[in-house]
């Protein structure tokens, strides 16, 4: 499903390179669950942006689903992204102007869903992540653990095979960290490949089948 | 369309943000709203004298003294008549008559024996006034006039102050068609002999005289002619005092304020591109559009789609505010402006149109705008979405 | 909001329908010959609002000792008559 070999990405600020990834390589294959794990600073997020297509790695090779993102242009790109990835940030990342049901449409705009079957897809993820009755609700009247709720449906609506989750837990309680990891259980039970970057101890205490990798200063230990 | 999802989105998003739309919609509306008015208005004066110039005469020769405009010898009436290739020469007795420092009228006197003003003359009055007219010392005046009259003196008659101090009392036979008043608004007719005593002018003298020549290649040649012929004279001929016009127009109605206006709005714009630019709200929701799936051409077709509704909605609306104001309000203010202030009144403008200067506006307006806005979206969402995020 | 845009648009359409219905309805054809019917008779094809520059301009060189709206009237601020004492 997922394939990094010799990965890097370093940025150039004031003629100096700084290195976030380096070396990164690792395979993932579909129906895992992997816990990205780091302190701060690591480059847990900088490697799922890359995983995402929402950045470009400096040197190496990322392979999804056989596609290698990195070299695709941006109209195919952000099909791949609406298609094949769905994405948890950690500031959930809702359009507040918009109500809960809206933002779960967005990602099948840009699919060119039709309304009406987009409408009933939004209320399927809605309920599946237990968020249907605050589905006209916008996102400023929304608790932080709603919000996850909500930004749970609106990854899945399109039933994407890939869900990469950045520090999730981060903004949320211990109740609702744990219903948040329940909710993420019944995903992976339903075959999803799912990368969770994090470094909430939280999630050292999961039941279920996983594979760890470990980021130290943007390699893997 | 309406089970279009990326449409339902626009209109979500086009509505959601009103709020944000509102100040960039007012001011676009006020700046095509004063363009379209200024437009409007000189468009539809334009647009009536232009319907009327065929009855102007080509030339007009005047008695000029150091400048002055003074009256002419009627005399020389026949000597124009009969220089070949000129045809209906009429003298004219017309002149200011001041009712005090700010208001004035035209006195325009009717020559009854000649045939093309008697003619004139009787579509304007049904028999039994014409013979009134004759008759008695009576005038025809327009709507302000009348209405001066009627607030500041007395509705059914003026006494006119001659200069040789004389009172002279006329009698009120009719006012003039309200809506020949782009005309008539300020003209009183008199007889010739009554308006020449009102004017001051002797029995012999005329204000000047109006000539057509058929031929339109023998208009210089008669100019040239007529120049020969008496001294002092000053000859205008229609295509000065069509240029005159003209110059006047796009001096007040066209150039300098669609300049002015040009600038009003590119400011605004400029303004509203920095806003746009500072706008961390609208950063961010590229940002998450672009991370959930929406490439950058779905996202300017968005922007663009929501803008030029934008555009076409101030541009709509600006255009109806200006039409209402000119047709129907009769447009306060700017008609002074453009025709200066005299007798009070309200002049019908015909509704003419010019599209071409509209589209003209429409396109110069759109692409500044829709550039504005477009340029700073399609920077931000060619970032890598993920710096836009953070 | 498809409603809202549909009736947004709509509130457009009528506007500029209204203007048209409005230019095509109106008499233009009564006002250019109530026009006519001036400009025939005098030859001035120039709006009746501000003075003419090729006007024959009669101007009152001094104030008038008399009051022009009520001639057989003397002007209020007329202080001949005082001085004359």
């Amino acid at each position: 499903m997922v394939v990094v070999e010799q990965l890097n990405r370093w940025y150039t600020i004031d003629k100096k390179r700084h290195q976030i990834l380096k070396d990164i390589s690792f395979h993932v294959k579909r129906g895992d669950f992997v816990l990205l794990r780091g302190v701060s600073g690591s480059g847990k997020t900088t490697l799922l942006s890359i995983l995402a297509g929402l950045e470009k790695p400096s040197s190496g090779k990322v392979l999804i689903d056989g596609e290698p993102i990195a070299k695709l242009p941006d109209i195919h790109l952000s099909h791949f992204r609406a298609k094949k990835v769905g994405i948890i940030f950690q500031h959930f990342n809702l359009i507040d102007s918009l109500s809960l049901q809206d933002n779960v449409l967005v990602p099948l705009v840009a699919l060119k869903i039709g309304l009406q079957e987009a409408k009933a897809m939004a209320e399927r993820a809605l309920k599946s992540a237990n968020i249907a009755h605050k589905s006209e609700a916008y996102p400023t009247k929304l608790s932080g653990g709603e919000k996850q709720r909500g930004a749970i449906a609106r990854a899945i609506v399109a039933d994407p095979p890939l869900l990469l989750c950045d520090e999730p837990t981060a903004n949320l309680d211990r109740a609702n960290s744990l219903l948040f990891i329940d909710a993420l259980h019944k995903l992976h039970q339903e075959g999803k490949t799912i990368i969770v970057a994090t470094h909430d101890p939280i999630f050292d205490a999961i039941d279920f089948p996983h594979t760890i990798i470990d980021l130290k200063d943007g390699q893997i230990v | 369309m309406l089970n279009n999802s990326f449409f339902y989105f626009f209109t979500l998003s086009l509505f959601k943000n009103r709020k944000r739309y509102f100040a960039i919609v007012t001011i676009s509306t006020l700046v095509i709203f004063l363009l379209s008015s200024v437009l409007f208005l000189s468009d539809s004066i334009k647009y009536s004298i232009n319907s009327q110039l065929e009855l102007e005469p080509d030339l007009i020769v005047q008695k000029r003294l150091g400048g002055r405009v003074v009256p002419l010898d009627e005399s020389i009436v026949d000597t124009i008549a009969e220089i070949y290739g000129v045809s209906q020469v009429t003298k004219r007795v017309y002149g200011r008559y001041y009712f005090d420092k700010e208001y004035s009228a035209l006195i325009f006197g009717v020559d009854f024996l000649d045939e093309q003003s008697s003619k004139a003359l009787a579509k304007l009055l049904n028999r039994e006034d014409l013979k009134r007219f004759l008759s008695s010392e009576s005038m025809l005046v327009g709507e302000g006039v009348f209405n001066y009259f009627k607030s500041h003196f007395y509705p059914k008659a003026y006494n006119f102050l001659t200069p040789s101090g004389k009172i002279k009392s006329v009698k009120i036979l009719k006012v003039l068609d309200r809506r020949s008043n782009l005309f008539s608004n300020n003209l009183i007719i008199l007889p010739q002999e009554l308006a020449k005593e009102i004017l001051g002018l002797k029995s012999n003298e005329i204000s000047d005289i109006a000539l057509n020549v058929p031929n339109p290649d023998e208009a210089a040649n008669i100019q040239r002619k007529l120049e020969g012929l008496f001294l002092n004279a000053f000859i205008s001929g229609k295509r000065e005092m069509q240029k005159e016009y003209e110059n006047l127009f796009n001096y007040k109605g066209g150039l300098f304020l669609a300049l002015y206006l040009i600038v009003v709005m590119t400011l605004s714009l400029i303004l509203y591109q920095r806003y746009s630019l500072a706008n961390s709200l609208e950063k961010r929701e590229v940002a998450i559009l672009r991370s959930l799936g929406w490439s950058i051409k779905d996202l300017l077709g968005l922007k663009a789609l929501e803008n030029i509704m934008l555009v076409l909605f101030s541009f709509t609306l600006g255009l109806f505010l200006g039409y209402l104001y000119v047709f129907i309000l009769k447009a306060p203010l700017l008609s002074e402006l453009f025709l200066g202030k005299n007798l009070q009144t309200q002049i019908e403008f015909l509704p003419h149109i010019d599209y071409l200067s509209l589209a003209t506006i429409f396109i110069l307006y759109a692409t500044t705008f829709l550039s504005a806005v477009l340029i700073p979206v399609w920077r931000v969402a060619t970032t890598e979405p993920k710096e836009a995020l953070s | 909001m498809v409603k809202e845009f549909i009736v947004l648009a709509s509130i457009l359409i009528l506007f500029i329908l209204s203007m048209l219905l409005h230019s095509l309805l109106f008499d233009t054809k009564g006002s250019k010959s109530a026009y006519r019917s001036i400009v025939a008779l005098t030859h001035i094809v120039e709006p009746s609002f501000a003075p003419s520059s090729f006007e024959p301009i009669i101007r009152k060189g001094k104030k008038s000792r008399t009051n022009s709206i009520y001639p057989e009237l003397p002007q209020i601020n007329y202080l001949d008559f005082a001085y004359a004492q």
